[in-house]
């Protein structure tokens, strides 16, 4: 995968799964490089397909979930420190109802950080919108292939997604009008 | 009905079909979408004159007194709590169960949740009578040093109420934004796709955005989970750490999660039946998703049943004289009406769901859904006001019943939860596109169009 806004290439529009499919496998087993794929619905075929390692977003829900149990405790222990009430001779820091904080703050702060990091790593908000490759019909009911390529591989890029039926090959360059009509 | 029974049936409709039917819900309002809407502008009308009237005139308005110092304010706010529960419940934890059903519910009960939830948090404010001092429970640093006291419930359910908001919110926000951007592609140039544009963050449904939107959505749901059973775990705390009879008990969290839930999923029961029909969205909520809601309304009231029963054992097996009298006070005393109303309405009515013919009448899905509406406030009053009224010493007894002012209130209450609701209706898909979509077969080459 290059960088989006940086690349030129080719966009196949596509009305159908399995067209997508090929044009993606295809493009895999040549030197064509996919630049991204346009989905109206979440796939994890196609995701499973392009990216061999798991999402990083786990790994910002760990921290978040661990910054919140530290923090509750913390503000709990701390505040009844400054706070110091001693009722009936009982201890001033008790764990047992500190618990109930802990786990409120570790489920908030846990949530928080997975909507950064669903934001940070899918790059939303996207100032650019619409962007270069994107059409509205995208979030309706067909896909879109982008295929990254220079003058040296252009017309087998345009072979791989003729072959997998595109409905439209548009040029990325110049967007506006389609290169190919079919 | 399986899985691939349900992706056949709703294989007979094209993506293009669901995004305009599910979009058609924000086309202008029919007349009586705008009598109802109308209607809870009153009721919040009087709910809000109620409130001001208490306001300007203190506590007094209420029929709050010694020994009964939490009333129908309480109750509503644990009514609407529980309300709040089932749709976080159908989106996270059915998401986790992989139950397919839940896909075209999901959306208006997660709406449902997050206005039970803000129209709950506004009870302990209108309790409190002065609500200008309602900071003083957030831990803020002050001049004093003073900090709230975290062993106390009433502390926890603030933690709990806030979060249980919070993330609710983020994980609707989250999960509407692909369908944002199918509104937003589908909209006329104006303010409307302006606004849509500016809330879709720029969404293009492409690899990268799609690639971390599931995996976050996946987290959400585990995080949700457990705190939909720890809110009203915590909620039941507010009684179960006091020593009131009738209240003081271990089987509290667990019985009012169980009663949440038969709330919650009779509410959605409640508005999802109109809603199907008013925006014709028969073919998406189908007979099967009531009929998965009725068989969840019986599962939770069967549990609530056997809470009702086991706590009148453990009154008599403790041999605790005060549990024993609030025991037989309830179903016995000056709110018996309240105690029957309730065994009926959340134990005996629901029965009704164990004949198939019942869970395919959507006359009496919607007549039940109703009946245990009313029982689970009745039964939240009952817990409350019972115990209360009839402590320890016979000297303390004493009764309690509402004001002209606090039926305003609660009125009040349903009309802003409904209004809430309706207003989402006009202006947000309330069915998920997106996951319609993913649970349908995909287009394929030579498929008819």
């Amino acid at each position: 995968m290059s960088r989006r806004e940086t690349s030129q290439g080719l966009l196949g529009v596509f009305d159908h799964y399995d067209g997508m499919i090929e044009a993606i496998k295809n493009a895999q087993e040549s030197d064509v490089e996919i630049c991204d794929v346009f989905l109206p619905a979440g796939d994890h075929h196609v995701l499973d397909m392009i990216y061999k390692k798991r999402s990083p977003v786990r790994f910002l829900t760990f921290a978040g979930a661990i910054t919140g149990l530290i923090s509750g405790f913390a503000l709990a222990i701390l505040t009844s420190l400054v706070w110091n009430l001693v009722v009936g001779g009982k201890p001033v820091t008790n764990p047992i109802p500190f618990v109930v904080v802990g786990f409120e703050l570790t489920i908030l702060f846990g949530a928080l950080a997975t909507l950064v990091a669903v934001l940070i790593f899918g790059g939303l908000p996207f100032r650019k919108f619409p962007g270069k490759a994107y059409r509205p019909e995208f979030s309706l009911d067909t896909f879109g292939v982008w295929l990254s390529c220079t003058e040296g591989n252009r017309d087998m890029a345009r072979e791989i997604l003729k072959s997998a039926d595109a409905k439209e090959i548009h040029d990325i360059s110049d967007p506006a009008s389609p290169e190919v009509q079919s | 009905m399986s899985n691939s029974d349900m992706t056949e049936k709703l294989g007979k409709f094209s993506w293009a079909q669901v995004d305009r039917d599910i979009l058609a819900t924000l086309s202008r309002p029919g007349p009586v979408y705008t009598a109802v809407l109308a209607l809870c502008f009153i009721l919040v009308a009087i709910g809000g004159i109620s409130w001001a009237y208490l306001i300007k005139t203190g506590m007094g308005a209420t029929g709050l007194n010694n020994p009964v110092g939490w009333g129908s304010f309480i109750t509503t706010f644990v009514f609407w709590v529980g309300i709040g529960h089932a749709g976080t419940l159908i989106s996270a934890i059915l998401f986790l169960l992989r139950a397919p059903w839940r896909t075209a519910i999901f959306r208006a009960a997660e709406a449902s949740t997050i206005f039970a939830v803000a129209t709950a948090g506004m009870f302990p404010l209108i309790h409190l009578g002065r609500v200008w001092t309602a900071y003083y429970i957030l831990p803020y640093p002050n001049g004093r040093e003073l900090w709230p006291n975290f062993r106390s419930p009433l502390v926890w359910d603030v933690l709990a109420i806030t979060t249980y908001l919070t993330v609710s919110l983020i994980f609707f926000y989250v999960g509407l934004i692909p369908d944002i951007a199918a509104a937003r592609d589908r909209a006329k140039p104006g303010l409307r796709k302006t606004i849509l544009t500016f809330l879709s963050l720029g969404w293009m449904g492409n690899l990268q955005q799609w690639r971390h939107y599931l995996a976050a959505y996946v987290f959400f749901a585990a995080l949700a989970t457990p705190l939909v059973i720890s809110v009203h775990s915590v909620v039941s705390w507010d009684f179960a750490m006091s020593i009131v009879p009738g209240w003081h008990t271990t089987i509290f969290a667990p019985y009012f999660v169980a009663g949440a839930i038969l709330s919650g999923v009779a509410m959605v029961l409640t508005f999802m039946i109109p809603l199907r029909v008013v925006f014709r969205l028969q073919h998406l909520i189908r007979i099967y998703h009531l009929q998965a809601m009725a068989k969840l309304l019986l599962f939770t009231s069967l549990i609530v049943g056997y809470a009702y029963g086991i706590e009148l054992f453990i009154a008599w097996y403790s041999g605790n004289i005060f549990e024993q009298e609030i025991f037989l006070y309830r179903p016995t005393g000056d709110y018996a009406f309240i105690y029957w109303a309730m065994v009926t309405c959340n134990v005996f009515v629901p029965l009704v769901f164990f004949f198939k013919k019942a869970r395919n009448s959507i006359w009496t899905l919607f007549i039940v859904s109703i009946l245990v509406n009313f029982g689970m406030w009745f039964e939240r009053f009952n817990i409350i006001v019972s115990s209360l009224a009839h402590e320890f010493m016979p000297h303390g007894w004493g009764l309690y019943s509402m004001t002209l002012t606090e039926w305003g209130i609660l009125f009040g209450s349903f009309g802003w939860f409904f209004l809430l609701l309706l207003a989402f209706f006009k202006v947000l898909p309330s069915v998920s596109i997106a996951e319609v979509k993913e649970s349908m077969p995909h287009p394929k080459k030579g498929d008819k169009s």
